[in-house]
């Protein structure tokens, strides 16, 4: 990461070289600011994206969900722009745009036709740092992400479940908490509480601004120097270790919801992403487990446990590679038909123990480098997944290098090595098993008193 | 967590093409239309086929159309299932297929170097021209269509969904959903399903688009591939025309979720409707364009009662639904029903030169994003090849925005839009279940009334 560092503050002292394989530009604006232009000259259109470091990861208990409210602020009004206003404006110019929190990043980003990317800047630039917090807009805006949260989470039933399962897996570590924030939290923020976050998070060196599309990289850092260059740095908040403990023991959970309608089935392992990775092809090698377990439909899961044995109707299996702390190995399924759940667990457990136990073939790893290498090319269809993928890596803090290396990472990872991460880390202490039922289901298979 | 969901549906989301896009087509020598456009940049290649074999399609056996199209690609005489996927994903080659009212699709999308393009198109034309279809493998994707309907009734929306089109469309095909229901899906048969591709998936009643970094010798070679094994066939007979909703106003229904769903609406335009793009601008006014719209400014920016709230316009082969869908907690139901519904009639009142102005710019300053993929064009040109739209369609979209004047906008929504006839659902915990509200009239606006 430091190394990086110094080489962009090279760069923006320099001019504007693109740092690696031609395809990147990287500049640092003199107020912190990192800028990161791709140029795609398919359409006369352009995707901008403002990337803060910043998510649901962050926040302490209390205010669980502030960055997600403190997004939806961001379209509420400026010292110069009325509540609304920066919307109607972008849709004047035809654009569309929109926003994202995650548990690592809140992004804002405009789809729009090239000549108005000067405009977004200054737009961007306004909200970045001249918000203004008006308790009438939040109360109603307070309603919105209730409302947002009831349709997203309280009438999901397999939505509850995972945030469930996630307060109970991640224990103490920070992605126990929902994105969307606990209702209680979010009925009591302060307009206070929003004002501090957006104080102690938004400013320009805490911000990554990426731009895919029909642009010429020198011409959008010199637009970015203009008009985003004059948004005054600011100290940012001390960042502390977080924690980051292995769990000791398996955990389990049975949800009885009388809303469910199926059974389901999750699991998931804690294990290192590639950031807190101490061996970093271990993360890699998880990656490719995943992929043998799940990529596709010619892989394990679903050839074996949906088609072959019928034991499950769906199935999957999910590792984030670029997460910012450990993270979950996730297995998820729903079972056949008179399957009960812990057959569906106990099936399972048996796919992985197989390759613990017999490691996997040569065949199965080729098969996922021919997909990763043809999705490197089906991805560049998307200007906007693009960009998505450079603002995620350097707001994680994953050197675009890396990102770029990630075939031939996948390609050096050995059978061997897949087998050995499957030994290590796909074991019971560090296990999460969560049962979802129906309420019918339960009282019929007498589950609970 | 995003601010505002995406609206992804692709059938109604309509702007145009960005300068240069080149639509050519044919016909197979089996009468397979093709549409066609040359997108170098990416050495990539998108094939779709679209057979007039939506569940509009289906008979008795509701479900059929569905079933039959989830098939495709699960064995053929050339390969089992296992194989199939196998050598797919050996050359990461993406195959799927899509099951809709009126369309069914088959979807390739592959690499254009000649090892795997050659062998992706082999493998693609064998699973959809040369289906083996098996018991076994009927009965399993049944169990699972069993298992997938039953999970959509924990989902609050899915259900009023559902509701809506049929209240909306009574007997009509379209009233049903594509999946069928676990009844019917249940007696589905392997001669049916042997019957329903007999009869559907024929070169006659297909639509092949191609985009991508192909030539048009290549594009021409794809096509035939493609469909060559495939019976010539018939078109698909035209769909029985809609009624007008026997249910006027809104049924109220009991369901155990913290929000209350409302769906209200009318019958909206047929693909080749001459109103179309004037009914389009209309609902990009009224709740098709985000926080554009009225709807969201007075539902959500305004009172804070939704997270979402929409006007959707679908055109399809007949009158496909105009309507407006939300969800709201429970207590906040009335005022949101009464808000959009005053919101609706208010499109009768008044439009603003002003607000047609910036939803034009709006449509037109956006139209290079619709077709700045090859993902969005083979969408585009499927759909303009399935629905017999001229080949300039999309590239004329804008200047057709652009010469709708008030007055046309005004006179068209007059005409088509009929809040007193709407009808719709509302589902929830609301205490006042099977009750039904009545519908609010407003008289027409006059064109050359003052604002």
């Amino acid at each position: 990461m430091l190394s990086i560092k110094k080489i962009m503050v090279w760069m923006a002292l320099t001019v504007s070289l693109p740092l690696y394989a031609g395809e990147v530009s990287q500049f640092t604006l003199a107020n912190g600011l990192h800028l990161l232009v791709k140029e795609d000259h398919r359409a006369p259109v352009v995707t901008t994206q403002v990337w803060y470091k910043v998510g649901a990861s962050y926040e302490p208990d209390g205010i669980t969900g502030i960055s997600h409210m403190l997004e939806h602020m961001m379209f509420k009004g400026t010292k110069h722009l009325k509540p609304g206003e920066l919307s109607k404006i972008i849709a004047r110019l035809g654009g569309s745009e929109n926003a994202f929190t995650s548990q690592d990043y809140t992004a804002y980003f405009q789809n729009i036709e090239k000549s108005h990317l000067g405009r977004m800047f200054e737009l961007e630039a306004e909200r970045m740092g001249q918000l203004k917090l008006v308790d009438t807009e939040f109360q109603k805006e307070r309603q919105v992400v209730l409302e947002e949260r009831r349709m997203r989470t309280e009438d999901q039933p397999t939505a509850r479940f995972q945030e469930r399962f996630d307060a109970l897996a991640y224990d103490v570590n920070p992605y126990r908490r929902p994105v969307i924030g606990w209702q209680s939290d979010i009925e009591h923020y302060q307009l206070s509480d929003l004002q501090a976050w957006y104080d102690r998070w938004y400013a320009p060196n805490n911000a990554t601004l990426v731009v895919v599309g029909d642009v010429d990289p020198a011409a959008v850092y010199r637009l970015a120097q203009k008009k985003l260059g004059k948004v005054h740095a600011r100290q940012l908040g001390e960042s502390r270790a977080l924690i980051d403990l292995v769990p000791v023991a398996e955990k389990r959970m049975t949800m009885i919801d009388e809303r469910a309608k199926v059974p389901s089935l999750l699991m998931g392992f804690m294990v290192p992403s590639w950031k807190t990775a101490e061996d970093k092809t271990e993360a890699y090698a998880l990656d490719v487990l995943a992929n043998v377990l799940d990529g596709g439909n010619s892989a394990r899961l679903s050839k074996e446990l949906v088609r072959g044995k019928q034991l499950l109707s769906q199935v999957g299996a999910e590792y984030d590679l670029y997460a910012r702390l450990s993270t979950q190995f996730m297995l998820s399924a729903v079972p056949a038909d008179g399957v009960s759940l812990a057959q569906a667990e106990d099936a399972l457990k048996a796919s992985i123990a197989d390759i613990a136990q017999n490691g996997v073939a040569d065949a199965e790893l080729k098969r996922i480098i021919a997909q990763v290498e043809a999705a490197k090319v089906y991805e560049q269809d998307s200007m906007f997944y693009q960009g998505m993928k450079l603002g995620q890596a350097a707001t994680v803090g994953i050197p675009l290098t890396e990102v770029d290396a990630y075939i031939a990472k996948l390609r050096a990872v050995t059978p061997e090595q897949v087998q050995a991460v499957a030994k290590k880390f796909l074991v019971d202490n560090r296990l999460t098993v969560a049962y979802l039922l129906p309420k019918a289901q339960q009282v019929k298979s007498g589950v609970v008193q | 967590m995003s601010r505002f969901i995406l609206l992804l549906l692709s059938l109604m989301i309509i702007s145009p093409a960005q300068a240069g896009l080149n639509i050519e087509q044919w016909k197979t020598a089996q009468g397979a239309r093709v549409l066609y456009a040359y997108a170098p940049e990416l050495p990539m290649v998108d094939v779709r086929i679209v057979f007039d074999a939506g569940s509009a399609r289906d008979n008795d056996k509701k479900g059929v159309a569905y079933l039959t199209n989830t098939l495709i690609g699960m064995g053929d005489t050339q390969r089992d299932e296992e194989q199939f996927s196998e050598e797919t994903e050996a050359l990461g080659v993406r195959f799927s297929t899509q099951s809709l009212k009126d369309m069914a699709l088959v979807s390739m999308r592959s690499l254009t170097k000649p090892s795997v393009l050659d062998a992706a198109l082999s493998l693609s034309a064998a699973a959809l021209d040369k289906p083996v279809f098996k018991e076994a493998v009927l009965a399993r994707e049944q169990a699972q269509l069993l298992t997938a309907l039953q999970a959509k009734q924990q989902s609050p929306s899915a259900v009023a969904n559902e509701l809506f089109w049929k209240r909306l469309y009574g007997d009509h095909p379209y009233a049903f959903p594509s999946e069928g229901n676990a009844a019917s899906v249940k007696t589905i048969t392997l001669a049916d399903i042997k019957q329903f591709y007999e009869r559907f998936y024929t070169a006659q009643n297909a639509v092949v688009a191609i985009v991508g970094d192909v030539d048009r010798a290549k594009a021409e070679e794809i096509a035939t591939k493609m469909t060559e094994a495939l019976p010539t066939g018939e078109a698909a007979p035209a769909l029985p025309a809609v009624n007008a909703p026997k249910e006027k106003g809104i049924e109220s229904i009991a369901f155990p979720a913290t929000q209350t769903q409302i769906l209200i609406g009318q019958l909206g335009v047929a693909r080749d409707d001459p109103d179309y793009v004037a009914l389009y601008l209309a609902n990009h006014i009224l709740g098709g364009s985000g926080f554009a719209s009225r709807l969201m400014e007075e539902v959500r920016e305004k009172r804070g009662l939704v997270y979402g709230v929409s006007s959707n316009l679908i055109p399809m082969h007949q009158l496909g639904p105009w309507y407006v869908s939300l969800q709201t907690a429970t207590n906040n139901a009335k005022e949101a029903l009464k808000v959009t519904q005053e919101t609706v009639a208010g499109l009768l009142k008044s439009i603003p030169q002003s607000e047609i102005d910036a939803h034009k710019d709006n449509i037109i300053g956006g139209f290079a994003l619709e077709t700045d993929s090859n993902k969005d064009i083979v969408g585009y040109l499927a759909m303009m090849g399935f629905y017999h739209l001229p080949d300039n369609w999309l590239a004329t979209f804008p200047d057709k925005i652009r010469a709708i004047n008030r007055d046309q906008l005004i006179e068209v929504v007059n005409k088509r839009l009929k809040p007193a006839d709407w009808t719709g659902i509302i589902l929830g915990k609301q205490a006042d279940t099977n009750a039904i509200v009545t519908p609010i009239a407003v008289p027409p606006m006059s064109a050359g009334g003052h604002h």
